[in-house]
């Protein structure tokens, strides 16, 4: 069942217009070089930027956790906390879970935090929404290595059959682990998503591994 | 109880390819008895950390090769008394290799079938749970 949908759509003028179906139950990872623009697309399909045409269907509800929880610096993490914990479809159990994987200072405002905190602070106010669509922003950006490995997987629980979750990242190891398919974005266009397993395949059929395979594909 | 299944992304192999051969490798080793439970798909896929389409694959297909089966509803187990044929040409053309590596070190084929009932005798009292214990 097509969770999220869009058609010709113009996110952004430098970017060409986006095709893009992510079914329950599937995880599309986007990788691209820096400055492609999969902050962007992350964000207009959730609704914070106007798209100049095109179309975007999401029959069901969607979560958005932007690239290093850029919020107001102002606000401390337990008034995220609160503001997400009152939304509808808020899983308690996961969401206490999800804090002790991966605590956070939440008296501290969040302009004080450090960039792995500004990402703990996103899972932990992003995962436990009970939402059909998960749109995940760089979720392992500056975690250390116990707080990665607890990331994923909290995004591994969270990916399940009746859940989209579109990916983006930089981490190409998580991406292999984590997503059924793969798109490149790349030169202002985002490229025919490919089975993840089809993409190590293809790797080993060029004598490479897949990270060395997703390097060359998202090579400028 | 479900040996320790070690991925890694980085080599040219699906993962859900990889999680095969290690329960593969666990069946043939006697790690994994027959009638031994497999974690559910969301459990095991949750704890290694990959996606739960993986793990689902990878029990789809040791079960079209017959090593695993479960009961509706039930869980998978490792299936009774199944030969896995393809791993044991594997094995068999692994000894092959071994038999003329042993040979160009200079290895008497007297000592070599010394090595080997040794081996045999070990890995024989690795596999008993109770050792001397009739059953």
């Amino acid at each position: 069942m097509t969770a999220l949908l869009c058609r010709g759509l113009c996110v952004h003028p430098m970017l060409g217009a986006v095709d893009l179906e992510v079914a329950a139950g599937e995880c599309l990872g986007i990788v691209g070089p820096n400055g492609a623009g999969k902050s962007t697309l992350l964000a207009t399909l959730a609704g914070g930027i106007r798209p100049d045409g095109g179309t975007l269907w999401c029959p069901g509800t969607l979560a958005w956790m932007p690239e290093g929880f850029r919020v107001d610096p102002g606000v401390p993490g337990r008034e995220w906390l609160a503001m997400a914990s009152a939304l509808p479809g808020w899983n308690t159990a996961f969401a206490e879970r999800a804090l002790a994987a991966l605590p956070v200072p939440l008296d501290r405002a969040v302009g004080r935090l450090s960039m792995g905190e500004r990402t703990r602070l996103g899972l932990v106010v992003t995962l436990p929404r009970e939402v059909s669509v998960l749109l995940l922003d760089d979720p392992f950006l500056g975690l250390d290595p116990a707080a990665q490995l607890a990331a994923q997987a909290l995004v591994s629980e969270r990916a399940g059959p009746d859940r989209a979750v579109v990916l983006a990242s930089s981490d190409v190891d998580s991406i292999l682990r984590l997503c059924t398919a793969i798109a490149v974005l790349q030169g202002g266009r985002l490229g025919e998503s490919q089975p993840i397993d089809a993409l190590a395949e293809a790797a080993g059929r060029s004598g490479l591994t897949p990270i060395e395979h997703v390097a060359r594909l998202t090579q400028a | 109880m479900m040996p320790r299944i070690l991925l890694d992304p980085g080599l040219p192999v699906p993962l859900y390819r990889q999680v095969v051969e290690a329960v593969r490798a666990g069946i043939a080793s006697g790690e994994l008895p027959a009638g031994a439970e497999l974690p559910g798909v969301r459990e095991l896929a949750t704890s290694l950390r990959i996606n739960y389409h993986t793990v689902a694959r990878a029990w789809q297909e040791l079960e079209a090769a017959g090593l695993v089966e479960r009961q509706r509803g039930g869980p998978f187990r490792v299936a009774d008394g199944g030969r896995d044929d393809a791993a044991l040409a594997a094995l068999r053309e692994g000894l092959r290799a071994l038999a003329a590596t042993a040979l160009s070190h200079g290895l008497q084929p007297a000592e070599m079938a010394g090595w080997w009932a040794e081996a045999l005798t070990d890995a024989e009292r690795r596999l008993t749970p109770h050792p001397g214990a009739e059953e």
